[in-house]
């Protein structure tokens, strides 16, 4: 390969997200030049905390070489934990409890996969199983409301605040901020995240330098569900319920945000800030395409070719490789 | 004074006893060889040693007390840390974080980059190497990544280092700079467990030498009252010093002609002829080219320039398919992962290639399959206990017997074959040497890329030695000798013995 | 029959006794209604979708890739089935069921069997013009199958809204009586009590037995699952072994979706969420590893039937439905931790009997 092809890839590989977010930007400004105004692309940025909280969990179990198929399970079962605590318990023990509930999930996906030595895929697609049919069981299928009356601190996640004279909904845009700088404080300056970026490089070059894999493990589950419930309270939040059948099939968008920003599915590489953008611009689209006036069925179509773009891309790095051969 | 000991040690694995009552002693400051056949159990006493296994039964003395090692951080506390025989390294992660991932400096769960970074350059530059500490290990060559791995041994500052065949994967220069390390780590008073399977390096680095065999520990001897043959006799229990000699074959037509072959960054103006009935060795120095231009030939790379000629006819090779149907076999060096199917059955392992010669109306015939299996059991004598057991459950030695009649089914007259018994013991080599000097009798024409000197020197009619991706050397056997070929090798000289045409 | 039966490896049918322990089980219980025969075709009806589906995504995972795009896919093609019947049956009515004009105020009714023919065919098609999609990324965009068919999954997925304007279509408001009664056939039908689909089940089992134990691209299936450079040493043309394989899923993906869109006498872009996860779940229940390189249709079937059976026969035995998710969850991690905890207890036996032979032998000494 040519230095310059080379010293593309590199660029690609850090900030190929961010030239494919600013190629979004530009075609929405021509379609829908509405799109661009402050007040919209704030509302962007808010909701796609939704989706990027996750990604921020899920950035980790893919560095370490695996990937959680459970997220959309532990939302369905976070969203009832917190709906039918909230009332008796008031909203912090409430929180709390529900974020707790998350990283059990996790811890139970990391005993799987390290004790019981289930390969990633089907232990956490086996969980989901467990975890939505608890659930299910638990609150006999039936939605969990939230009163209005009754408990209006509910509404604190998806409140809306003015800031600059734009009504946005302020806590979850500091809840993702927070949620991303811990995660990168993480991943780049701690042990912990060396030690992720060992799993996920080789398992055992890792078990043989001595280093606490399991425990590694279990804890980026345990992370995993955790951003997947506190992802689940703004959902709960804006819906004012918990219900077991909440975010089915979530994980792929999940999983879809972090591939797209740059991580590999190889494992041993993460990238922390890509998952971010990848998950506004996630947002951005379905917010362009809805203001085009094109429904949801556009929406999903364009994810998916983006999806496959990106990777077409990325794939014709890979021929360019094996064509040196 | 004696460093470690270890007193009847016992481990068994589902299926197979790997030590028997195993009672060894080390001494401070000295180069300790362990040699052994294949699953003589050198590797488990190693691992159990260095904490990656626990054993069933027995003590480990460490300077006299019992140590209870476990795990690998236990092993790494009393002092003992190993340099394994497949790297071990995070390929993702710099050579810093590799080096010092199991003990990074910082507080409180954080990292001190600038901590990390210095104290690595500190190691580097004791051994005066030319990385730098944060180069991802990838970009690295695989030489330089076992420089790294033995660094991240000596890293830990440990009084026993083991060495699981260090040397695999180094070139000359870099096997003298490992020396230096490990004689100087001698003069400091540390002590090396050196695990080799090539005995001249035994001779050359230790002070005493153990041997295993089967699993039960045979003897300890001083390297200095010992000679080669009376180790191999400790190892494989019988004497073969007679294992193979060469003996002289009628050469036929020339089968395979290669002219000017060329790759960018690999090798160039590779130009040399095989006859039927000649063995032709391939020598030279770990990343010089040798293994490209046998991959070129069989078309799983492909050239940018030259012709290969077969037969005498021109033949265009882009992939293996055309190899194969121009009669060119290959056998892989890396037999686990590029050479068997290993959840496949010894059947159809050995019929990968014929798949369409066997088959009627598209489909495979169960009898003709059967025939092939069972004629070429006869010929070439391979044990295995039904014709469908999984390949991975033989020997190495077995599954190279497959892996070679694989390209024989497939009625290829010209064999390249890459390290041919890498990684078999020395029984089954023997057998594999044999099997292929009754190949070149019946008229095969093979090349045979070895790192491995003396297996050339005792099979091959003829070397090549190619050096920088270019053929320095054609040494016929009456002119082989080891100096001979290692200064071609080097780029030293050129030799090109007079009345053999390339 | 003596030989045949020797080659079997009865060790690897530990799937099929879980099953026939299972029907055990149910008998013993006297699960209401299980000894009825409509209960077990109505296991049957439900195995067979997943069968179906199961043969191809065998090779698939054999060959060490998979494919999650496919429950779109049979959404997709579902409702490209019924469009398409709705797009060629725009013909003078003959005897009708249910309102026959339509908004626009056209009276119509009845396909010409060229129609129907046509789509049929038309829908298998675009089944192995999905799958070829998939191979082709995977195969020569070397995309890993995990993230392409993740990809393909939204595209299909958003098609199958597209060609639906996003509602549900019921099949018998476009044909006469006659034909909704062959649609209704190869959806419900029996022959001999047993569903037709089943019938189809069992002969695309046997087409795909064929391919992989005794064809040649069942072998190289096999053999890029084990290693893909071995395999490449071997001549195999990898790539299109690769995308012949995703093809086959789709044809496969194509004729269960015709055979549940006839169930079902409707399509619905909505339908088959995660579909795929209960087939991969299936099939590596069926033995099949993740990891590639081996595979078993029989074993396959069986899962097939096993699950199948938990979900008909769990409301018999008044077993809360929603409990089907801890159940089948609980039973995938039992089988899938079985081999750890076999090679712990093994581990645990050869360590004791290592001890005792210690004990002895210092005894000895002393």
């Amino acid at each position: 390969m040519s230095r310059q092809a080379k010293l593309f890839w590199f660029y690609w590989e850090r900030f190929g997200i961010l030239a494919i977010l600013a190629l979004t930007l530009v075609v929405f400004s021509i379609f829908a030049p509405s799109v661009l105004s402050i007040g919209n692309l704030l509302t962007v940025l808010c909701r796609s905390a939704i989706v990027a909280i996750p990604a921020m969990g899920m950035t980790f179990a893919i560095c370490s070489g695996g990937f959680d198929l459970s997220v959309g399970s532990v939302v369905g079962l976070s969203t009832c934990v917190w709906a039918a605590a909230l009332p008796t318990l008031g909203i912090v023990p409430a929180t709390v409890l529900t974020l707790a509930a998350g990283a059990l999930c996790g811890v139970f996906n990391g005993l799987a996969i390290t004790k019981l030595k289930i390969a990633t895929f089907v232990a956490t697609l086996s969980m989901s199983f467990i975890i939505r049919g608890v659930a299910l069981v638990a609150t006999d299928g039936s939605k969990q409301m939230i009163s209005r009356t009754a408990n209006p601190e509910a509404k604190f996640f998806s409140q809306n605040y003015a800031v600059f004279g734009q009504q946005i909904q302020l806590v979850q845009l500091l809840m993702m901020v927070l949620v991303f700088l811990v995660g990168y404080l993480l991943y780049r300056y701690t042990r912990f995240g060396v030690y992720v970026r060992s799993v996920g490089s080789h398992e055992p070059s890792a078990r043989t330098s001595g280093l606490p894999v399991d425990r590694t493990l279990i804890f980026v589950f345990m992370l995993t569900g955790a951003t997947a419930s506190a992802s689940a309270l703004i959902t709960s939040s804006q819906l004012m319920q918990g219900a077991a059948t909440l975010g089915v099939g979530f994980e792929l968008e999940v999983i879809t945000a972090t591939i797209l920003g740059g991580t590999s599915l190889a494992g041993g590489k993460g990238n922390v800030w890509g998952s971010l953008v990848a998950a506004v611009m996630l947002a951005l689209i379905r917010n362009g395409l809805n203001l085009l006036g094109l429904s949801d069925e556009y929406q999903r179509l364009a994810i998916g070719l983006i999806l496959l773009l990106a990777l077409a891309i990325s794939g014709i790095q890979e021929l360019t490789k094996e064509a040196r051969k | 004074m004696t460093v470690c000991e270890v007193k009847n040690i016992c481990k068994s694995f589902p299926g197979v006893k790997a030590l028997t009552d195993v009672s060894v002693a080390f001494e401070k400051g000295e180069v300790h060889a362990v040699v052994g056949e294949n699953g003589a159990g050198k590797s488990t006493l190693m691992k159990i040693l260095g904490g990656a296994y626990s054993l069933d039964s027995g003590t480990i003395l460490m300077d006299g007390k019992e140590a209870a090692i476990r795990s690998i951080p236990d092993a790494l506390r009393c002092g003992i840390s190993v340099i394994y025989q497949e790297l071990n390294l995070m390929k993702s992660l710099t050579v810093a974080e590799n080096i010092f991932v199991s003990d990074l400096p910082g507080r409180a769960g954080c990292v001190n980059y600038r901590v990390l970074n210095q104290r690595t350059q500190e190691l580097i530059d004791s051994l005066g190497l030319k990385i730098k500490p944060s180069d991802t290990v990838s970009m690295l060559s695989v030489s330089e990544q076992q420089m790294v791995e033995i660094l991240k041994a000596l890293s830990h500052n440990s009084e026993i280092i083991i060495m699981d065949e260090p040397t695999a994967a180094l070139s000359t220069q870099e096997v003298e700079t490992l020396y230096g390390i490990i004689r100087k780590l001698k003069a400091d008073g540390k002590t090396i467990l050196y695990i080799s399977h090539r005995l001249r390096e035994v001779f050359d680095l230790a002070d005493r030498v153990s041997v295993l065999r089967d699993g039960l520990f045979v003897g300890t001897k001083n390297v200095a009252e010992i000679d080669e043959r009376k180790l191999v006799e400790m190892m494989v229990g019988r004497d073969i010093s007679q294992m193979y000699t060469y003996t002289a074959r009628q050469l036929g037509e020339t089968m395979l002609e290669v002219e000017g072959l060329e790759k960018k960054e690999a090798f160039t103006g590779v130009t040399f002829s095989l006859k039927a009935g000649e063995v032709v060795g391939m020598a030279g120095l770990m990343g010089c080219g040798r293994e490209e231009i046998a991959k070129s030939i069989y078309g799983l790379l492909r050239a940018d320039a030259g012709t290969i000629a077969v037969n005498g006819k021109a033949v265009s090779i882009r992939r293996p398919a055309d190899a194969i149907k121009n009669g060119i076999g290959f056998v892989t060096e890396d037999r686990k992962d590029a050479g068997i199917f290993a959840l496949m059955t010894v059947r159809e392992n050995l019929t990968m290639n014929i798949l369409r010669l066997i088959s009627k109306f598209r489909l495979i015939s169960g009898k003709k399959e059967q025939e092939v299996l069972d004629e070429y059991t006869g010929r070439m004598d391979m044990k295995y206990a039904s014709e469908n057991q999984r390949i991975m459950n033989l020997s190495g030695g077995n599954q190279q017997k497959f892996v070679l009649a694989r390209a024989l089914a497939a009625n290829c007259k010209v064999l390249v074959l890459c390290e041919p018994t890498r990684g078999i013991d020395v029984g089954a080599k023997a057998e594999v040497y044999r099997l292929l000097a009754d190949l070149s009798r019946q008229g095969y024409a093979i090349l045979v890329i070895s790192s491995e000197l003396p297996e050339i020197m005792s099979i091959c009619f003829r070397t090549l030695v190619v050096y920088h991706g270019r053929i320095t050397g054609n040494i016929l056997r009456g002119e082989m000798d080891e100096n001979r070929i290692m200064r071609c090798a080097t780029g030293a000289e050129t030799y090109f013995s007079e009345g053999v045409g390339l | 029959m003596i030989r045949v039966l020797k080659k079997v490896d009865f060790r690897d049918l530990i799937i099929f006794y879980a099953l026939l322990v299972l029907w055990l089980l149910l008998v013993a219980l006297d699960a209401p209604g299980f000894r009825q025969f409509s209960t077990f075709a109505s296991i049957m009806q439900i195995a067979s979708f997943m069968g179906i589906c199961g043969v191809g995504m065998t090779l698939c995972i054999a060959s060490k890739h998979f494919d999650q795009s496919i429950g779109a896919m049979m959404a997709l093609l579902g409702c490209t089935f019924v469009v398409l019947l709705q797009a060629f049956s725009d013909r003078p009515p003959q005897e009708t069921v249910g309102v026959m004009v339509r908004p626009d105020g056209v009276v119509y009714m009845g396909i010409p069997w060229q129609g129907m023919l046509a789509a049929f065919l038309i829908t298998i098609a675009m089944g192995v013009i999905c799958g070829l999609l998939n191979g082709v990324l995977v195969a020569k965009l070397r995309i890993p199958a995990f993230i392409a068919t993740l990809g393909t999954l939204y595209v299909f997925r958003g098609s199958a809204y597209l060609v639906t304007g996003s509602n549900p279509i019921v099949i018998n408001q476009v044909m006469t009586k006659d034909q909704y009664g062959i649609f209704n056939y190869l959806g419900t039908g029996k022959i001999l009590h047993i569903p037709f689909s089943f019938y189809v089940m069992i002969a695309c089992a046997i087409a795909g037995g064929i391919v992989l134990r005794k064809m040649k691209l069942g072998r190289d299936t096999l053999a890029i699952g084990n290693s893909v450079e071995a395999s490449r040493a071997s001549g195999i043309h990898i790539d299109k072994t690769k995308i012949l394989i995703f093809t086959l899923l789709g044809f496969f993906v194509g004729i269960a979706a015709i055979l549940n869109t006839c169930f079902v006498a409707s399509a619905n872009p909505g339908m088959f969420p995660r579909f795929e996860f209960d087939v991969i779940t299936t099939v590596v229940l069926g033995g099949t590893a993740l990891a590639g390189g081996k595979g078993s249709i029989f074993n396959s079937i069986s899962a097939a039937l096993f699950i199948a059976t938990l979900t008909v026969c769990m409301p018999l035995l008044g077993i809360n439905p929603y409990y089907d998710g801890i159940i089948r969850g609980s039973i995938l991690l039992l089988a899938f931790s079985s081999n750890e905890i076999r090679r712990q207890i093994e581990v645990q036996r050869i360590k004791a009997a290592a001890r005792r032979e210690a004990k002895t032998r210092a005894a000895q000494r002393a």
